[in-house]
């Protein structure tokens, strides 16, 4: 710590700390085979496939409204980096804190460094879409720099409000003030883009309020007092966000339900019908408690959007085979995820019989999959009527009937041996005579 | 639920046990409980009490021991509900509510649904946490997890109450609803086994006492017992007992008294 004893390089060593360890995280999954075989083919490939898009864009590229691109990289600049960093850290609340002064000078360079982390992101977004700006509408480099700044300025000035409606409202209110700010701010600058297409001179302009805007309410921000516990707060959840991906699938990534209630199947109400009986009511308890996972729910929602496209892309006669696949794909990840239960501290605490967890798992993974199964059904009913049109529709309605049966013999043939109740055998007997 | 016809209550014996393989944390301990009696697993922090527990609940890679039912062989001791555990540290599940985790428990047992409800209404009743049976437990404070966690051991109504440090975590109102939920159990023909730090509360609270110091067993029995086995005065509390003991089995004699607060020679 020695030459960092006054605040900015007490910032600086936070600064460089936090990225060292989160590099290092990253370091232990992309080692030199992932380089090699996934991550540079997939930037290879990727490469191509952009150049080649922008080489000859389709025609809906070329009707786009550039409102269109512009609000999605709006969006995609609020909601990535969306926290506003200060690098405090819990053991500050002994000394630090005292230190008014030192305080204020940390937060600035918080902040600065917030704004620096969105005037990057804002110009990586505005790199990779620059084609459609320079070639499609034909902006000139300067409107392009204009609006890349007030990506910028307005990412920043986004962060300062969500920072202030987090700590001002806590628990559900605050999702729902996400929700408004992210969509206010979207709009704001689909409609500021609107007024400064055609009048070129209102961007310097648009820029100057948005920074100014960002300097009124940093100050504001500097001023407030009470913000420790949020600041902690807010530093954990960065680093979880950056580091968070690599331990998804493990058990002990473990986030806690952020209200203090449900909000879905409040009051116990049941998810199965007979949820008395046990191993039923077991099966309802795993369901309920996944639902409520958001981080369950995103996966689940990517395998079924990934499986829709692919279902999609694919042939019509490779499409069965994929549908297929799917089925034991996703049946494998509620194999896992039933595993990950029974192995839960809190269920070991009791002696599980195994036909009872035998039978809540066939349960519990047959409901979970049957509604993703059925909906990849859909699409391969929809693309057989896209393919043969007339009669063909009639698939729409027959494949999911087929689907639920197939979906019956999938899970049929799968068994129910993966998922075993932790032995205690242990506990009584052993080696004593 | 088991019967209770053969109980008599069971006896621990551990020959060894431990986290590796030759390196034995305890060894040579040997205790019974017997229905309805509360006995206190006492010892200086590393003594071995937390090796205990967990050797008797499985948990232990390395084990020679047994826990097995007095007279007779088949009194259930490997039933599901023959023992619950309350944890010091509460473990709960992030995703379900409190009435879930209830009904998780239920659900081990095949607890028919009416009686799973009248218990479950009445646990949290007793322990005041009715009202917020439907919000996550991992939300509320330390102490009304704990209460939490009680509840779930109350509805299995096992024979051995296995608690580790009940008193952490928990204000005076919900030690004294504790006291009165296992005096209830211990009417009821229930066991206790309990490790505290608080020796006053131990004192008042178990029938009995079993010492353990550097993985082995110094006392155990009753209060006289102790006192006698300690070679203490005939009036002396528990924690004079446990000091001598430290102070015996440490070869030395200048450990720091509370009530001088000078040495004693």
């Amino acid at each position: 710590m020695s030459g960092s004893f006054r605040p900015a390089g007490l910032a600086w060593e936070r600064i460089t700390a936090y990225w060292a360890k989160v590099l290092r995280s990253w370091r232990t999954v992309l080692d030199w085979t992932v380089w090699v075989y996934v991550v540079v083919p997939g930037l290879w490939i990727g490469g191509h496939l952009y150049a080649e898009f922008w080489r000859d864009p389709p025609i809906w590229v070329t009707e786009l409204p550039v409102i269109f691109p512009s609000a999605l990289l709006a969006a995609v600049v609020a909601i990535l980096a969306a926290k506003l960093r200060t690098f405090a850290e819990e053991g500050d609340a002994l000394f630090l804190r005292r230190n008014r002064v030192w305080t204020r000078i940390v937060t600035r360079i918080g902040l600065t460094y917030t704004f620096a982390v969105k005037l990057f992101l804002s110009a990586m977004v505005t790199a990779v879409t620059a084609p459609f700006y320079l070639t499609v509408v034909q902006w000139p480099v300067g409107v392009l720099l204009w609006h890349t700044a007030g990506l910028a300025f307005g990412g920043y000035l986004f962060n300062l409000w969500l920072d202030a409606a987090h700590r001002r409202w806590p628990g559900w209110r605050k999702y729902v003030a996400e929700v408004v700010l992210t969509t206010a701010w979207v709009a704001l600058w689909s409609g500021l883009v609107r007024a400064a297409e055609a009048r070129p001179f209102v961007w310097p302009a648009l820029v100057a309020v948005l920074a100014l805007g960002g300097v009124a309410l940093s100050a504001r921000r500097l001023r407030a007092k009470g913000t420790f516990r949020h600041e902690v707060e807010t530093e954990r959840a960065a680093y979880v966000a950056l580091i968070g991906w690599m331990l998804l699938d493990a058990p002990v990534t473990r986030t806690l339900p952020r209200v203090k209630r449900p909000w879905l199947f409040r009051g116990n109400r049941p998810l199965l019908r007979d949820s008395t009986v046990p191993h039923r009511r077991l099966a309802d308890l795993w369901l309920k408690s996944m639902i409520r996972h958001p981080a369950t729910v995103r996966v689940y929602g990517s395998l079924l959007a990934i499986g829709v496209a692919a279902l999609m892309s694919v042939p019509l006669w490779l499409a069965a085979g994929v549908w297929v696949a799917l089925g034991f794909l996703a049946l494998s990840w509620f194999h896992r995820l039933l595993a990950q239960w029974y192995a839960e501290p809190y269920m070991n605490m009791f002696s599980w019989r195994e036909d009872q967890v035998k039978r809540s798992v066939k349960t519990a993974r047959f409901i979970a999959g049957a509604p993703m199964f059925l909906l990849w059904a859909l699409a391969v009913g929809v693309k057989t009527g896209l393919a043969f049109g007339g009669a063909g529709w009639l698939a729409v309605p027959a494949a999911p009937v087929a689907g639920w049966w197939l979906w019956r013999g999938i899970h049929a043939m799968t068994g129910d041996g993966v998922v075993k109740p932790k032995k205690k055998a242990q506990r009584f007997g052993g080696a004593h005579p | 639920m088991v019967s209770s016809a053969a109980w008599a209550g069971v006896q621990a014996v551990i020959e060894e046990a431990g986290y590796e393989p030759g390196k034995p944390v305890v060894r040579d301990v040997r205790f019974d409980i017997r229905p309805g009696e509360r006995v206190g697993l006492l010892g200086p922090n590393g003594a071995g009490k937390s090796t205990i527990m967990k050797g008797l609940l499985g948990q232990l890679p390395h084990w020679k021991g047994s826990l097995t039912a007095i007279g007779e062989p088949d009194a259930g001791v490997e039933d599901p509900d023959f023992l619950a555990y309350i944890p010091e540290q509460p473990i709960l599940y992030e995703r379900l509510s409190l009435w879930e985790h209830l009904a998780l428990a239920a659900a081990s047992l095949d607890m028919p649904e009416d009686k799973f409800r009248e218990k479950a209404e009445r646990l949290l009743k007793r322990f005041r946490l009715y009202d917020v049976r439907h919000h996550y437990p991992v939300k509320f404070s330390k102490g009304m997890q704990q209460k939490a966690m009680l509840s779930v051991g109350f509805l299995l109504e096992p024979r051995l109450y296995l608690v580790d440090e009940p008193f952490i975590g928990l204000d005076p109102g919900a030690v004294m609803e504790l006291l009165d939920a296992l005096d209830e159990e211990r009417e009821r023909g229930a066991a206790v086994l309990l490790t505290t730090h608080v020796l006053d509360t131990a004192e008042r609270l178990c029938d009995r006492f079993v010492l353990i110091m550097d993985g082995r067993l110094a006392a155990s029995g009753t209060m006289e017992d102790i006192r006698e086995q300690t070679g203490s005065a005939a009036d002396a509390r528990l924690f004079d007992c446990f000091r001598k003991l430290t102070e015996t089995l440490n070869g030395t004699n200048t450990a720091q008294t509370p009530e001088t607060g000078g040495r004693a020679e």
